[in-house]
C-alpha cells in the first residue's frame, strides 16, 4: 500500500484530537464532587497510614464489624504504607471518587495545614473536651475546633531518653542515675563510646539521627535538643523563620549536637537509624518516643533498656508535642458519608476500650484520661518519665501548610552541620533565609 | 460490525481533476486516483492503528497538554484549579535552585551509570555470543536477565542490605581483608556511585539482550575474511563488531540516558535523596514537589522543562551517534 498520511493530516490529528480530548478531561478535573450512589447498605472506607501502630487494625476490626452489623453498613479497613501515604492520599483526594471516608494520618498537618478534614460534630467534641488528656489539645483542637483525637498509637508525649543499663554498668555508670543535663549527656556518651584499634567507633555513646528516609525524620530528632535550648524550627504564630530558625538558641543547640559527631566523635556516622543502632548494641543512648516501651522488646528482645526524661539544656521544657507526629483519624470533608463516619468513630475509635487496647498492643501511651489510671500505664517502666513529660511540655505545634517543605529544609541544615559540611551558624542562616521564602510564597 | 464495513466500503468523493489547483495535484490526486479497494485498505489501516494512536494520545500527548494547563493555574490537589497565574509558576521553576541542583545530580548519575552499563553489557553480550568459547552461554544469559524481571523495590531492599554500613555483605568482606568500611549510601561522595552500581545491575540484562540480538545478526563471513587477512580478535571487535553494532549502541545509549535521567525508584527507596540531597534526582524532586509539598503546578512546570531537556538531549544524541549501517 503506497498511500501515506500527509504531514498536514498528521499535524491535524496530533494537535486537534488531544486538545479536544483534554478539554472534557479538564472540565472533569475542575468540578469533582463525590456523590452518594446507592440507597443500599453504605460502605465506609478507612485508610490507615500509621502502620507502626500495629494494634490498630486488630482492635478496630471486630469493633467495626459489630458497628456495621447494627448500622446496615460495611466498613473496609486498609493499611497504606507510611512511606507512600501522602502520594496515595493526594491522588485519592484529587479524584475524590476514590477518596477514603476516614483516614488515619498526622492530624495537625492534614486538618490544620491542608484543611482537608471535616470538623468534629459538637456532641462528640464536647466528649473529647472531657475525656482526652489536656496536653494533647493543641495537636487535635485546631483553631478552637476538634478534628480528631489520638488513635491510641500516637507517639506522645514526646521523646524520652532511652539507655542501656548494661552498658552503663560496664563503664561504671549507675543506671539509676541517668544524665539530667545536656552537658551530662555528652559526658556519659564519652564514657560509653567504644572504639577499635584504629579509633573507629564500634559502639556509640549516643545515637544521633543524621540520615533517614525523609528529612522530616532528621528534623524531628533534632527538636528535643532545639527546644531544650529554647530554640524553634520556625515561629508558627508569626509565620517567621528569619531570626527564629537561626536564633542564638537554635545555633547553640545545633552546635551542641555537632560535638557528638565532630568534636568528641561519640556518635557514629557509619551506623543506621538510632533505634536500629540501639537495638544492635551499636549505641548506648538515644532519644526516642515512648512507644519504644513496646517496640524494643518486639524487635530486639535481648536488649535491656531504661527510660529517663530528656536532659535539660538551658530550659527544662521538653519538646512535648510538636504537630509532626500527632496521629489520628480524620473524616474527609467532601465525603457524602460524613455523618456515618463520625458515628463510626464515636462508637469504635473514640472509646476508652479501643484507646487502651491499641496502646497495650503496640506499647503506646493512651490518650483518654481514664486510661491513665489503668494498670497498664501505671505499671509502665517509664511512668514517671511520662508524668514529667506531661508537666514539662512546651506546647508548640508546627502546623504550617508548608510544614513538610520547611522541615525538609531545616533538616538539611541539621545534616550539613552534623556532617561537618557547614558551621551550625552558616547552615541555619541559609536555612532561615530559604524557609522565610517558603513561608512567604 | 456492519457500520464498520459501511464506513470502509464507501469511497471518497472524486472531484473533477480540473477543479483541483495544480499545486495540490501531486498531493490530493493521489487520493483521487485510489481505487475503492485501496481506500478501504487505507481505512482499515487507520482502524488497526487506532488503539496504538489512542494509547499514545491518552498516555503521552494529553498529559503534556495537561501539564501546560497545570502550570498556568494555581492548583491544589484537594480543590482543583484556582486562579490563572500565567507563566509565573514556570518562571519560578526555572529559578528554583534545588531543581537545577537535582538536575545536575541526575546528570552526574547518567555519567556514572550509563557508560558502565553500556560497556559491561556489551562485554557480557560478546562473552555470551555464538562466537564465544564460553560454556553454558544460555544459562549465563538467563542469569544476567533475571534482575530485569525482578521487582525494583525488592532490588533496592536487597542492595540496602548489601550496602548496610554495619552488617552489610560488602563491608563484611572488606573487613575480612582488613579494609575500612565504606559508607556506601550515607556519604555524599559515595552515594551516587553506589546507586549507579544498583542501576547497572538492574539494566545489564536488558542491554545485553539487545546487543546479543545485534551480534547474532552480523554475518559470520566478515569475521572469517578478517581472520584470513590476519586480524586479531580485538581488531575484529573494533573494526567489525562495533561499527556494525552502531544501531543497537545508539538505541541502548538513548534508552539508558533517558532511563538514568528519569531515575526515581532507586533513590526514593534507598536514600530518599540523602545524604544532603546528594542523591536527589530531578524526578525525585518533581515527585516531592507534587506529592509531599502539594505544589502540583510547580511540579508540572519542572516536569515540562525536564521533558524539553530530554527531547533535546535525545535529538542531539541521535544526530551525533547515528551511522547508516548495511550488511
Amino acid at each position: 500500500m503506497s498511500k501515506r498520511i500527509s504531514r498536514r493530516d498528521f499535524l491535524k490529528v496530533a494537535v486537534f484530537v488531544p486538545a479536544a480530548m483534554t478539554v472534557p478531561a479538564l472540565v472533569g478535573c475542575a468540578a469533582p464532587q463525590q456523590t452518594e450512589k446507592s440507597s443500599g447498605p453504605q460502605k465506609l472506607t478507612l485508610w490507615n497510614a500509621n502502620t507502626s501502630n500495629t494494634g490498630l487494625m486488630t482492635v478496630l476490626k471486630p469493633m467495626a464489624e459489630k458497628w456495621a452489623a447494627s448500622n446496615n453498613a460495611s466498613v473496609e479497613l486498609t493499611n497504606i504504607p507510611y512511606a507512600d501515604h501522602e502520594t496515595k492520599l493526594l491522588a485519592a483526594f484529587s479524584s475524590r471518587e476514590n477518596a477514603p471516608d476516614v483516614f488515619v494520618v498526622v492530624a495537625a498537618y492534614w486538618a490544620g495545614a491542608l484543611g482537608i478534614a471535616d470538623p468534629m460534630p459538637d456532641k462528640l467534641a464536647q466528649r473529647m473536651d472531657k475525656e482526652i488528656v489536656e496536653t494533647l489539645l493543641p495537636e487535635y483542637k485546631i483553631a478552637g475546633k476538634w478534628y480528631s483525637a489520638p488513635d491510641g498509637g500516637t507517639v506522645w508525649p514526646g521523646p524520652e531518653l532511652v539507655y542501656n543499663p548494661e552498658d552503663f554498668q560496664e563503664v561504671g555508670l549507675d543506671p539509676a542515675k541517668p544524665p539530667t543535663t545536656m552537658s551530662e549527656l555528652l559526658e556519659y556518651a564519652k564514657k560509653l563510646t567504644k572504639r577499635d584499634g584504629s579509633g573507629a567507633i564500634t559502639r556509640g555513646g549516643f545515637a544521633q539521627r543524621y540520615d533517614g528516609a525523609l528529612g522530616l525524620g532528621i528534623g524531628t530528632k533534632f527538636l528535643p535538643f532545639l527546644h531544650s535550648f529554647g530554640g524553634r524550627m520556625y515561629d508558627p504564630a508569626t509565620g517567621k523563620s528569619d531570626g527564629v530558625s537561626n536564633s542564638p538558641e537554635a545555633i547553640a543547640a545545633l552546635d551542641f549536637c555537632t560535638q557528638f559527631t565532630l568534636k568528641e566523635k561519640v556518635s557514629s556516622l557509619a551506623f543506621g537509624a538510632p533505634d536500629a543502632q540501639f537495638g544492635q548494641r551499636q549505641a548506648s543512648m538515644m532519644f526516642r518516643e515512648s512507644y519504644m516501651y513496646g517496640w524494643l522488646p518486639n524487635n530486639y528482645p535481648k536488649v535491656k533498656f531504661m527510660f529517663a526524661p530528656i536532659p535539660k539544656g538551658t530550659t527544662d521544657k521538653n519538646m512535648g508535642m510538636h504537630g509532626l507526629a500527632s496521629w489520628g483519624p480524620l473524616v474527609y470533608k467532601y465525603s457524602p458519608r460524613r455523618d456515618l463516619a463520625w458515628d463510626f468513630l464515636d462508637k469504635t475509635f473514640y472509646t476508652t476500650e479501643a484507646d487502651l487496647n491499641q496502646s497495650m498492643l503496640g506499647g503506646f501511651v493512651p490518650a483518654f484520661r481514664s486510661n491513665w489510671e489503668s494498670k497498664y500505664v501505671k505499671d509502665r517502666t517509664d511512668y514517671s518519665v511520662l508524668q514529667y513529660s506531661l508537666t514539662h511540655a512546651d506546647g508548640i505545634v508546627y502546623t504550617h501548610a508548608k510544614t513538610n517543605k520547611l522541615s525538609d529544609r531545616f533538616s538539611l541544615a541539621v545534616q550539613e552541620a552534623l556532617l561537618g559540611k557547614k558551621t551550625p551558624k552558616d547552615a541555619l542562616d541559609q536555612a532561615a533565609k530559604d524557609m522565610e521564602a517558603i513561608l512567604k510564597a | 460490525m456492519r457500520w464498520v464495513w459501511e464506513w470502509v466500503r464507501v469511497p471518497a468523493p472524486t472531484p473533477p481533476p480540473d477543479t483541483i489547483p495544480r499545486g495540490l495535484m501531486q498531493h490530493r490526486s493521489a487520493r483521487v486516483r485510489l481505487s475503492p479497494g485501496r481506500v478501504a485498505e487505507e481505512r482499515f489501516g487507520w482502524l488497526f492503528a487506532a488503539p496504538a494512536i489512542l494509547y499514545v494520545l491518552l498516555v503521552f500527548v494529553i498529559p503534556v497538554f495537561f501539564l501546560v494547563y497545570l502550570t498556568l493555574f494555581n492548583w491544589s490537589a484537594f480543590e482543583g484549579p484556582g486562579a490563572f497565574v500565567g507563566t509565573r509558576v514556570l518562571r519560578q521553576a526555572v529559578n528554583d535552585r534545588v531543581y537545577w541542583s537535582s538536575l545536575l545530580t541526575s546528570a552526574k548519575f547518567v555519567l556514572f551509570a550509563v557508560p558502565t552499563t553500556l560497556i559491561l553489557s556489551l562485554l557480557a553480550a560478546t562473552a555470551c555470543s555464538r562466537r564465544s568459547p564460553l560454556p553454558l552461554k544460555g544459562l549465563l544469559r538467563v542469569l544476567y536477565f533475571l534482575p530485569v524481571v525482578t521487582s525494583l523495590a525488592a532490588t533496592a531492599y536487597i542492595w540496602l542490605w548489601l550496602f548496610n554500613p554495619a552488617y552489610g555483605l560488602f563491608n563484611t568482606i572488606l573487613g575480612k581483608f582488613g579494609l575500612a568500611p565504606v559508607p556506601w549510601l550515607t556519604d555524599v561522595n559515595t552515594v551516587l556511585p553506589s546507586l549507579a552500581i544498583m542501576f547497572v545491575w538492574v539494566r545489564l540484562g536488558f542491554d545485553m539482550a539487545i546487543f546479543t540480538a545485534g551480534l547474532e545478526g552480523i554475518p559470520e563471513e566478515f569475521y572469517e575474511a578478517a581472520t584470513i587477512d590476519g586480524a586479531k580478535p580485538w581488531q575484529a571487535f573494533l573494526k567489525i563488531t562495533l561499527p556494525l553494532l552502531n544501531p543497537q549502541i545508539v538505541m541502548v545509549s538513548i534508552i539508558e540516558v533517558i532511563g538514568a535521567l528519569k531515575t526515581f525508584d532507586l533513590p526514593y527507596l534507598a536514600t530518599h535523596g540523602g545524604p544532603l540531597n546528594a542523591s536527589r534526582t530531578v524526578v525525585l524532586h518533581i515527585f516531592d514537589t507534587a506529592f509531599r509539598y502539594n505544589e502540583l503546578n510547580k511540579a508540572g512546570a519542572a516536569a515540562l522543562i525536564f521533558f524539553v531537556l530530554i527531547l533535546v538531549i535525545t535529538l542531539v544524541q541521535l544526530r551525533l551517534t547515528s551511522r547508516k549501517v548495511e550488511y
